[in-house]
């Protein structure tokens, strides 16, 4: 007397030997499934790769936008217009300039010396001058 | 009666964690029954080694969709169905939708098979498992190869408890008859 369940299992045995095949690759696929998982150096560095090449098209665009900027900037620094901001008649000449100078000194020393200061005498001033203002003052005494 | 150890300590969290020895393990323990429900549900040995391979690959895949460890075999199983159920839509429907129209049974006893079956009987039982309309004969299979409980074989062919408990009592009654009128011949 025999369950059900032995005689399916009997009637079949014969097949024992393919299952053992295809248990085997399964289980080989079960390994290779278990290592897929388990992230190597390799796999590491590939990874960064992948990143970075995803990334491409936006280092592309970057790199892009910083040409622009740099074309730019060097356009500017050569441009004309820059240059010629100031217009030439605008410039005052060395004569007024010296002027003005002179002004503003004798202003300064209105400021620094006493009010009787002035009763008793110009004072030459210690400031060291540059040396084209003594050719100029000798010129003009 | 071999015994279909329920409760067995089945390696299931080691093949969980990848051990290839927790997967031979549990393949060598399921493989034949595997392989006896797919080819008496397709008749055809190529198909049911495909089935079997499949099978177990996709176990491997989808280990982590399985919830309580003690119901890998029933969970095997039920992949091993939808992969059967698939082959039946390609080919025809017809065989499929042959369901059969029985009540459920008032009284059912879902208790360990106590069916035997005498050596000259064994021919006609297997004849009489291949008339059995396909989805009577899964649950039957499923009953007699582990002796899955009703609500596992509900959920490993995906259809009612009803519907279970239906079908398995029209097949248990009819293989009674067989061997009722087999010991009566004699």
């Amino acid at each position: 007397m025999k369950t059900p369940r032995e005689i399916l299992l009997e009637r079949h045995q014969a097949a024992e030997s393919k299952l053992d095949a295809i248990r085997q690759s399964a289980v080989a696929a079960a390994c290779d499934r278990r290592k897929a998982n388990s992230p190597t150096v390799i796999d590491r560095r590939y990874n960064w790769r992948e990143f970075l090449f995803s990334l491409r098209w936006h280092f592309a665009a970057l790199s892009a936008v910083w040409l622009v900027i740099a074309f730019l900037g060097l356009t500017a620094a050569h441009s004309p217009s820059l240059t010629a901001a100031v217009p030439a008649q605008k410039i005052p000449s060395a004569q007024i300039i010296m002027a003005s100078l002179r002004e503003n000194r004798r202003q300064l020393l209105e400021l620094i010396q006493p009010a009787d200061a002035h009763e008793t005498g110009p004072v030459r001033l210690l400031v060291p001058q540059p040396r084209s203002q003594r050719r100029y003052e000798t010129l003009t005494a | 009666m071999l015994v279909v150890a329920e409760r067995e300590q089945l390696p299931v969290p080691q093949a969980r964690a990848g051990e290839p020895a927790a997967w031979d393990a549990l393949f060598h323990r399921y493989q034949l029954p595997l392989y006896v429900y797919v080819f008496e549900l397709v008749h055809d040995e190529q198909a049911s080694l495909d089935v079997v391979q499949e099978t177990f690959i996709a176990a491997v895949r989808h280990i982590g969709s399985l919830r309580d460890d003690a119901k890998f075999g029933s969970w095997l199983f039920g992949i091993a169905h939808q992969k059967c159920a698939q082959r039946w839509r390609k080919q025809s429907r017809e065989e499929m939708l042959r369901e059969e129209i029985a009540e459920s049974p008032d009284e059912f006893a879902d208790g360990p098979d106590e069916l035997l079956i005498r050596r000259e009987q064994e021919a006609g039982f297997m004849k009489l498992l291949n008339q059995l309309p396909l989805p009577q004969r899964a649950v039957l299979l499923l009953h007699h190869l582990e002796d899955f409980s009703l609500e596992e074989i509900a959920r490993i062919t995906n259809t009612p408890l009803g519907t279970v408990k239906s079908r398995l009592y029209h097949a248990k009654r009819a293989l009674r008859k067989l061997i009722l009128k087999n010991e009566n011949a004699t």
